[in-house]
C-alpha cells in the first residue's frame, strides 16, 4: 500500500515521533487512522454515540498532550486505547447504576425466545447481533471490557491485558468471567440440545 | 471395580477443572496434556460439552460484532481536536 505520493504510508511509530518533534500532521494523521476503531470500541463499550465521540476526542488531546512521556514500551494503539478506556470507564461509572461494579444480579436479556433457532444456524442474523450488543450492555464494565477488546476486537491477550493495565493472569480471568457472565444472559440461543 | 472408582474420582475432578479451563481451551492456551484432559472430559459429559460449544459459539458470535459497519467520526473527531489544540498556548500546543 502507498500513499497518494507513491511511499508507502508511514509506521505509527515514525508517525508519533514526527509528532512529538512538534509535526502536527503527523499527529493528524494518526488520528485519522485511528479514530474510527477507537470510536466504534467505544460504542461497543457501552457509551452512546455523542459520549464516543466526546470520549475520542478527548483522548487523541490527552494523547497529543501526552506523547512527550510516552516511552514507546507498548505500541501507540495499545497507549492510545488505554486512555480512551481509562476515560470511557470513568464515564459509565458516573452513570446511574453503571457498569464498573460487578452486579451479582444479572438478568437474561429480554425478548429472546427459546423456539428460535439456535446460533449455528443464524450466527450472522441481525437478531443476534443485536441479542449479543444488549448482552454485552448488561455486563459490568469491568466484565465487558475484556470481552469487548478480545473478543469483539480481536486483540491478543497481552495487548488487550496491556489497555486495561492488567497482568495477563488477572485479564484471563475477567474475560473467562465475562464470557461465563454472557453465556447466561444468552443462554436460549447458545443451547445445543 | 477399582477401575470405575478411579474413573468416578478422575470425573469429578475434571468436571470442576474443565469449567474453569474452558475459555484457555477455546484461546489455544493449554498445552498438549491439558487438552487432552478437555477433550477425554466432554466426550463424556454431556453439561461440559454443553458449556464449551456454548462458549465456541458466543466467541463466533461476538467475532462478528466486529464486521459491524460504524460511524465514520474521523473528520469530526480531527476537526475538534484541532479546533482545541489552536486554543492552547504554543508550548502546549
Amino acid at each position: 500500500m502507498t500513499d497518494v505520493s507513491g511511499h508507502p504510508p508511514a509506521s505509527d511509530q515514525t508517525l508519533v515521533r514526527r509528532a512529538r518533534d512538534g509535526d502536527m500532521a503527523a499527529f493528524e494523521e494518526l488520528v485519522m487512522r485511528h479514530a474510527d476503531r477507537l470510536f466504534a470500541s467505544l460504542r461497543r463499550f457501552g457509551l452512546d454515540d455523542a459520549e464516543a465521540q466526546e470520549v475520542a476526542q478527548e483522548t487523541f488531546l490527552r494523547a497529543w498532550r501526552g506523547l512527550v512521556g510516552f516511552e514507546e514500551r507498548s505500541s501507540f494503539f495499545t497507549w492510545l486505547y488505554r486512555i480512551g478506556f481509562n476515560e470511557a470507564q470513568r464515564r459509565l461509572a458516573r452513570r446511574p447504576a453503571a457498569g464498573g461494579v460487578v452486579s451479582s444480579e444479572l438478568h437474561p436479556v429480554e425478548g429472546i425466545e427459546d423456539s428460535r433457532p439456535g446460533p449455528s444456524a443464524s450466527a450472522e442474523t441481525e437478531e443476534l447481533r443485536a441479542a449479543l450488543a444488549k448482552a454485552l450492555r448488561e455486563l459490568p464494565a469491568e466484565l465487558r471490557a475484556p470481552v469487548v477488546l478480545r473478543d469483539v476486537e480481536g486483540l491478543s491477550t497481552r495487548q488487550s491485558a496491556a489497555i486495561l493495565e492488567l497482568g495477563e493472569a488477572a485479564f484471563k480471568s475477567r474475560l473467562h468471567r465475562g464470557r461465563m457472565a454472557l453465556r447466561g444472559l444468552l443462554a436460549p440461543w447458545l443451547a445445543t440440545s | 471395580m477399582l477401575r470405575r472408582a478411579v474413573h468416578r474420582i478422575r470425573f469429578g475432578h475434571d468436571h470442576g477443572w474443565v469449567p474453569a479451563h474452558a475459555s484457555d481451551y477455546l484461546d489455544g492456551d493449554l498445552g498438549p496434556r491439558e487438552i487432552v484432559r478437555v477433550q477425554r472430559h466432554v466426550a463424556e459429559c454431556a453439561e461440559c460439552r454443553e458449556l464449551v460449544r456454548g462458549l465456541q459459539t458466543l466467541l463466533y458470535g461476538l467475532g462478528t460484532l466486529r464486521g459491524e459497519p460504524s460511524e465514520r467520526v474521523a473528520g469530526t473527531v480531527l476537526a475538534s481536536v484541532r479546533s482545541r489544540l489552536r486554543g492552547l498556548p504554543p508550548t502546549e500546543r
